[in-house]
């Protein structure tokens, strides 16, 4: 995959070892908290090894993403200003749960020696493989849709099979998975009969985006000390192997104000918002609104010390005048807001009935289905404030027990 | 660590679309003003008379309600022009002006302040400020009798007139491409029917006039003019002889598309269909020889208790996964 940056913009490039005089590296960083609104559907227990990138709800479009790779000390409830009720997942940073690029990519064959290999591996930081720790295989690359030509399926399939059985010499107590696609699991189930290579375990996946490529396979194997090894890079994204270990980078852009100009940073996950913007040279003022996530379904933060998540790619950056917030207009009949609203409610008569205090139409109209996208204030012609007649329409005429169903969605 | 710095927390969205109120009235005055620049051609000044003292007129009684009822003043939204100078179009040349005061002192007073601003009251403010003057002071009103005393190069004449008066003979006279470029005399720039279709085209491609109102308020027209057609009362080309003359065009782009419409698509559908119908049945049927207002405004009171709800009853909706 290879990631075209625009290239009429001024970005800013940041790499791994120029990051804010506060912190030297990543290893600096012990514990990253990270601020969940779904608290029903936490999949994540106390005592767990979690990935970087992994999702830590059952709706991680919605929810949140592990930014570091560790285990999870706590989750603690969190109450903020305006009395919501959220939870902190608060996860302490540990090797455990990285991964490494040992083989480099390159086109020469794989004849690695043992101690080579071990020197590699101690690069990483691990000093002694026990005999519980399993080796994950991945056998996958980034052009998975195009290895459909047989001679570049043998020849892929025989650096692979040499990698392994460097492995299996050495390693000869670990078990070793190898995590394929189907175009390739043919040419190594034959092979792997004929060779009785009996430690390996083939596991079949799906050929997702990057991204989700590591989450959804380490996911599966949560429960055994994994040192993920791969035998081509994964990512383009990945630059250098400083100091024996990668960390996925993410682009993110900083939009302050109306202007058309962003900054774009190359930055780690994990980093805080405020140690993003200090080290773009933002100045930082009150009465300022900081939207993570985008325009239309972004989360506003409220202090500087939430991190950078996995899916966060945008920060913008609004001053008072250009918050535009809504006067209080009557409703003009034009039907814009049902048009647009992808639940189909009548969004005109919930609001007049939040406004005359009519609390039939308010429920039978569905308040408690709405989603808050937030279309029908945007697509309104006369600026109502609609987002809060709903929330007020909500809190006065709907129990409390479903209430919360709608505040945390 | 805690930071000391105050944020602005609100809801989203952050960002508002562009189309604001004011924003549309300037576009559908805008979109009118090829059928104003052809009644000045053919009138001269006193069509240029009649439409501007009517904006003014419009402006000036939208403002003096809005002392009068202590309400925000917002005149600048644009909404007084574009009935000003819907409803000026309508009047023949020779109108005189305390017609235009009395006309749209009741359109705004009926149609807007009473009931609470736009798109607040039951009633379409041009069709009931042109039905009180054309009930109470016919004479100077009818677009039969306002410029058949010009001198211009086509048949002076209302058709719609002279088909009630003299009967089915009297159509041959008229020549459809000819009542198509608006070659009829009546009033100020709504019988252009072409400009008018074009500038409604426009409105439906900028997304201001909803699609389903025109299209069915036509289509009710041809199916009442057919029916017309095979029970005899027409000749074969009536169709497009009901199309083409009168205020058709704008009555179906401009007028039925004001704040006063219905929502949910279906009862705009219905909306359309019959006010269709109303106009070529009182057409026929009644002593005016243009009754389009009056049936829109029929059909307007039936709306409210119809509009309530779509066609589709919620289900819980549990959340979108991706």
């Amino acid at each position: 995959m290879k990631l075209t940056l625009p290239t009429k913009m001024p970005f800013v490039k940041y790499p791994l070892s120029s990051i804010p005089t506060e912190i030297k590296s990543i290893t600096d960083i012990d514990c990253v908290k990270i601020l969940i609104r779904d608290s029903n559907n936490v999949i994540v227990n106390e005592g767990d090894i979690v990935k970087i990138g992994q999702p830590l709800t059952s709706k991680p479009y919605f929810g949140s993403f592990a930014s570091v790779s560790g285990v999870v000390d706590k989750i603690v409830p969190f109450y903020g200003e305006i009395g919501h009720r959220f939870r902190e997942v608060i996860i302490r940073k540990t090797r455990e749960g990285d991964f490494f690029n040992i083989f480099p990519p390159s086109d020469e064959p794989l004849s690695v020696d043992k101690e080579e290999l071990v020197k590699r591996i101690s690069l990483c930081g691990i000093e002694n493989i026990k005999e519980d720790t399993a080796f994950l295989i991945v056998g996958a690359d980034d052009d998975i849709g195009k290895v459909s030509n047989r001679y570049i399926m043998k020849n892929y399939s025989k650096k692979i099979l040499e990698g392994i059985g460097v492995i299996n010499k050495i390693f000869s107590k670990n078990k070793i998975f190898l995590a394929v696609t189907n175009d390739i699991k043919d040419a190594f189930v034959n092979n792997v009969e004929n060779e009785k290579l009996q430690h390996i375990e083939i596991i079949n996946i799906k050929p997702y985006y990057p991204y989700t490529f590591l989450p959804f396979i380490i996911s599966l194997l949560k429960r055994d000390n994994i040192t993920v090894v791969t035998c081509k890079k994964l990512f383009d994204i990945v630059n250098t192997l400083k100091n024996g270990y990668v960390l996925p980078a993410q682009f993110v852009s900083v939009q302050i104000g109306q202007k058309k100009e962003t900054l774009l940073f190359d930055t780690p996950p994990g980093i805080t918002v405020g140690q993003l913007l200090k080290a773009g040279g933002v100045k930082i003022d009150n009465n300022m609104e900081i939207i993570v996530g985008g325009e239309m379904r972004g989360k506003t933060i409220w202090s500087l010390d939430d991190p950078l998540e996995y899916m966060d790619e945008s920060i913008l950056i609004r001053f008072p005048k250009e918050v535009s917030l809504s006067q209080n207009e009557h409703c003009v009949n034009c039907g814009r807001c049902s048009d647009v609203c992808p639940v189909r409610l009548r969004v005109d008569i919930i609001g007049k009935a939040v406004e005359y205090s009519i609390k039939d139409e308010v429920v039978k109209g569905g308040v408690a289905n709405c989603i808050k996208c937030g279309l029908c204030d945007s697509v309104c012609i006369v600026n109502r404030p609609l987002m809060h007649l709903i929330a007020s329409g909500v809190r006065r005429y709907i129990e409390e027990k479903e209430q919360e169903k709608w505040f945390h969605r | 660590m805690v930071s000391q710095v105050k944020f602005i927390n609100t809801f989203a969205p952050f960002k508002r679309s562009f189309i604001t109120l004011p924003l549309i009235n300037f576009l559908l005055v805008f979109l009118l003003i090829p059928a104003f620049i052809q009644s000045v051609y053919f009138y001269g000044f006193y069509s240029l008379r009649v439409i501007c003292s009517s904006v003014v007129a419009a402006v000036f009684w939208d403002y003096f309600f809005k002392r009068v009822f202590n309400r925000k003043i917002d005149v600048y939204n644009g909404d007084s022009v574009v009935i000003g100078l819907i409803l000026g179009m309508l009047f023949p040349p020779t109108v005189p002006f305390w017609i235009i005061l009395w006309a749209l002192f009741t359109a705004i007073f009926l149609g807007r302040a009473l009931f609470g601003g736009t798109g607040c009251g039951p009633f379409n403010p041009v069709c009931i400020g042109w039905a009180f003057v054309m009930i109470s002071w016919k004479d100077y009103v009818d677009p039969a009798w306002g410029s058949v005393a010009f001198n211009l190069p086509f048949n002076v004449k209302f058709p719609l007139a002279e088909w009630k008066m003299k009967g089915i003979e009297a159509i041959s006279q008229f020549s459809i491409k000819e009542l198509f470029l608006g070659k009829q005399a009546g009033c100020c720039g709504a019988t252009s029917q072409l400009l008018i279709l074009m500038g409604g085209i426009g409105g439906v491609l900028l997304k201001i006039t909803p699609v389903e109102i025109p299209i069915s308020f036509l289509g009710g027209i041809i199916i009442t003019s057919l029916s017309l057609v095979i029970s005899g009362s027409l000749p074969s080309h009536g169709i497009f002889f009901h199309l083409f003359s009168g205020f058709s065009f704008i009555g179906a782009f401009f007028i039925a598309t004001e704040w006063s419409r219905p929502v949910s698509r279906w009862v705009r559908i219905y909306y359309g269909l019959f006010c269709g119908i109303l106009t070529v049945l009182l057409r026929m049927w009644s002593n005016f020889s243009e009754a389009l207002p009056f049936a829109i405004l029929i059909v307007n009171i039936t709306i409210s208790f119809l509009d309530r709800g779509r066609a589709v009853k919620h289900k819980t909706v549990e959340v979108v996964e991706l």
